[in-house]
């Protein structure tokens, strides 16, 4: 049992097992897993507190949030065990000096991260929506995750290369 | 036989353990990390692409087998082609910003790194941008094109088209390609 938790999976052992997971979740909800759905409840919930300034009771829990708490769970304790648990305040690639590290990780976290909520939400499925239909072979979520790669490595080599010219 | 299809307390009991599942699995496989995913967008580790490809083989021929029995329906949300591709292009820019997808960011949060949080932040305020533009979507990027016939691709899948062969041969291809070529990933 330890053994599993103190090596890190191979890539086919990771793609085997995540994809019995999705057929497993198939099977048992007669719908594929993701997480989109499982925020909406949360941005809702954040959207009426600001509105009406107060603090109200949290929403109800419903299978997607479920399923999000589970992976929060899963990881932690995995991570615990494994020995992967650090805090981090920032990635260690912002730079050492504390104030500007912090003020590029929560810039570059809110908007990478309303940027991939927003590009999901508009192609209609959470990224392991997307994961799971390719499997059933839905020819509009192998176009998403085709421009997703192409998009995302194009631009990632771009900002690699300027944040090398920087350092220069 | 059909899908199980659970309802209720059942449903959410049964969420629960299939997201430990996948948190363990994200930890485990190594792709809950920031610098993994980033490496994997910048072609220098093929783990994340790999994992993928190989995940989609393999599920491809269990889902195959399982509509076959009859325990699994197709079950694809509708997709329109502009929807598609503008959505990639989007989620594209973003991944390259901040190398996390939702259920990544969530992992690497219950791991310690606070720094995710941010990121969740940013997806929580997505969805009321979503909800103010969304009348002008379905007048132009889902109105340009009718929706992609999903039904109509799957029933090929059996036929003498054998979409599912092909898929699977590709995708085992790309990932003996990209095992030969990117590496395996295991660096720590």
């Amino acid at each position: 049992m330890m053994k599993v938790f103190g090596s890190k999976w191979s890539f086919w052992i990771s793609g085997l097992v995540i994809a019995l997971i999705f057929n497993l979740a198939l099977y048992l909800f007669d719908s594929p897993i993701g997480m989109s759905n499982g925020y909406l409840p949360l941005s809702q919930y954040c959207v009426k507190v600001i509105d009406n300034g107060k603090i109200y009771a949290p929403p109800a829990i419903d299978w997607q949030t479920g399923f999000l708490l589970g992976i929060m769970l899963g990881a932690f304790i995995t991570a615990l065990l494994s020995g992967d648990w650090k805090f981090e305040l920032y990635p260690p690639e912002m730079g050492k000096e504390f104030f500007p590290a912090l003020g590029k990780s929560i810039l570059k976290g809110v908007f990478g991260g309303f940027m991939v909520m927003l590009g999901l939400q508009i192609a209609g499925d959470s990224f392991f929506g997307q994961w799971a239909a390719a499997m059933q072979l839905s020819a509009g979520a192998w176009l998403f995750l085709i421009t997703f790669f192409v998009t995302g490595t194009i631009l990632s080599i771009i900002l690699s290369k300027r944040a090398g010219e920087g350092e220069k | 036989m059909e899908p199980l299809a659970l309802t209720g307390n059942y449903k959410l009991a049964a969420a629960i353990v299939i997201g430990l599942l996948v948190g363990c699995w994200l930890i485990r496989s190594d792709l809950a990390w920031r610098e993994k995913v980033q490496e994997s967008f910048l072609l220098k580790n093929g783990l994340w692409l790999k994992t993928f490809l190989f995940a989609i083989a393999i599920g491809t021929l269990i889902f195959y087998c399982g509509k076959w029995a009859g325990i699994e329906r197709l079950n694809v949300r509708p997709a329109y082609l502009w929807g598609a591709v503008t959505g990639g292009i989007i989620a594209g820019i973003g991944i390259a910003v901040c190398g996390k997808i939702p259920v990544t960011a969530v992992a690497s949060l219950a791991c310690g790194r606070i720094f995710s949080f941010w990121v969740i932040l940013g997806f929580i305020t997505a969805f009321p941008v979503v909800k103010l533009i969304s009348g002008m979507l379905s007048k132009t990027i889902y109105n340009w094109t009718q929706p992609i016939g999903n039904e109509r691709v799957f029933n090929n899948f059996a036929s003498l088209n054998f979409a599912m062969i092909w898929t699977v041969s590709v995708c085992l291809l790309l990932t003996v390609f990209l095992q030969y070529t990117l590496g395996s990933g295991k660096k720590q």
